[in-house]
């Protein structure tokens, strides 16, 4: 028991370690929206295991402040600071798939699947699989 | 072996399944390169991870009260969470951080409001956009009664 949970633990512990990895360079605002909502998520987790760990319900109402929290933020980021921040800045766009360097580590795997992206504008890369799914 | 150890062992199975869906997030926000990947990966520790944890919490609670706000938890993310990446993506989408060639339907491209989208041809779709909070919202009206027949 206390095995398993320690496990969860030590799980959740290095999700947050990568979505923070992703929180500080993250290219484009949006990015660290995303990924601050994951570290939300990953922190009310976090909550929930604690709370059944110790079998005390006390923390539960900061379950509910955190979604909303999490929820308020994410949205007020799409909707005021992303479109603001980079309304018809092409270059900054050109200038994060520069910086987008920081994928090469990461990505040369699923770059080298997509062997048929080479037709557009290069960096931007990968299939249409990935895209339709995270459209719907 | 009584329900209650049952309840145990199946709470953390639940939570377990909960973390290693919070650790593929953590990997696919590192290594995907585009953001509504990184929504793709981001949003499944949202809705399922934390509905795994919460069902585990109050399997080891077994307490109305508790169960209750953990049902009001798992409700309210449920509702706001879809809210929340949907407006995020359609943000990307404005801002061109979308792979355009690689999208199989883009239903916001065919629509009257073809030209809106595109960051480099037109900053004045953005400059409407932050007017107020009537201006994106009467677009927003407009987009959803075209889906149907784009």
């Amino acid at each position: 028991m206390d095995t398993v949970l320690s496990v969860v633990i030590a799980v959740l512990l290095a999700s947050g370690v990568l979505v923070t990895v992703r929180l500080v360079r993250g290219p484009s605002t949006l990015d660290r929206a995303v990924a601050l909502d994951a570290l939300v998520a990953v922190v009310m987790a976090g909550i929930g295991v604690l709370t059944a760990a110790r079998g005390i319900p006390y923390y539960l109402p900061a379950l509910l402040v955190l979604s909303f929290l999490g929820f308020t933020g994410s949205v007020s980021i799409a909707r005021f600071l992303a479109l603001r921040d980079e309304a018809g800045s092409e270059d900054a766009d050109v200038g994060d798939d520069g910086g987008g360097a920081d994928d090469g580590e990461g990505g040369d795997g699923g770059r080298t699947a997509a062997p048929g992206s080479g037709r557009g504008r290069g960096p931007r890369l990968h299939g249409r699989g990935r895209e339709k799914g995270s459209g719907g | 072996m009584n329900w209650t150890a049952t309840a145990d062992v199946v709470a953390l199975v639940c939570m377990l399944a909960g973390a290693v869906l919070c650790l593929l997030a953590g990997i696919g926000l590192v290594r995907l390169p585009d953001v509504l990947t990184r929504m793709h990966a981001a949003t499944k520790p949202q809705v399922l991870g934390l509905l795994l944890v919460l069902v585990g919490a109050g399997l080891r609670l077994r307490n109305v009260a508790d169960l209750t706000t953990l049902v009001l938890v798992g409700l309210f993310q449920l509702l706001t969470v879809p809210v929340a990446a949907h407006m995020v993506g359609r943000a990307a989408y404005r801002t061109g951080r979308t792979d355009r060639e690689h999208l199989v339907v883009d239903e916001l491209a065919t629509g009257p409001y073809r030209s809106s989208g595109r960051p480099g041809g037109s900053g004045g779709a953005f400059g409407a956009s932050d007017g107020g909070v009537g201006g994106p919202a009467r677009r927003d009206a407009r987009d959803g009664s075209d889906r149907p027949d784009g």
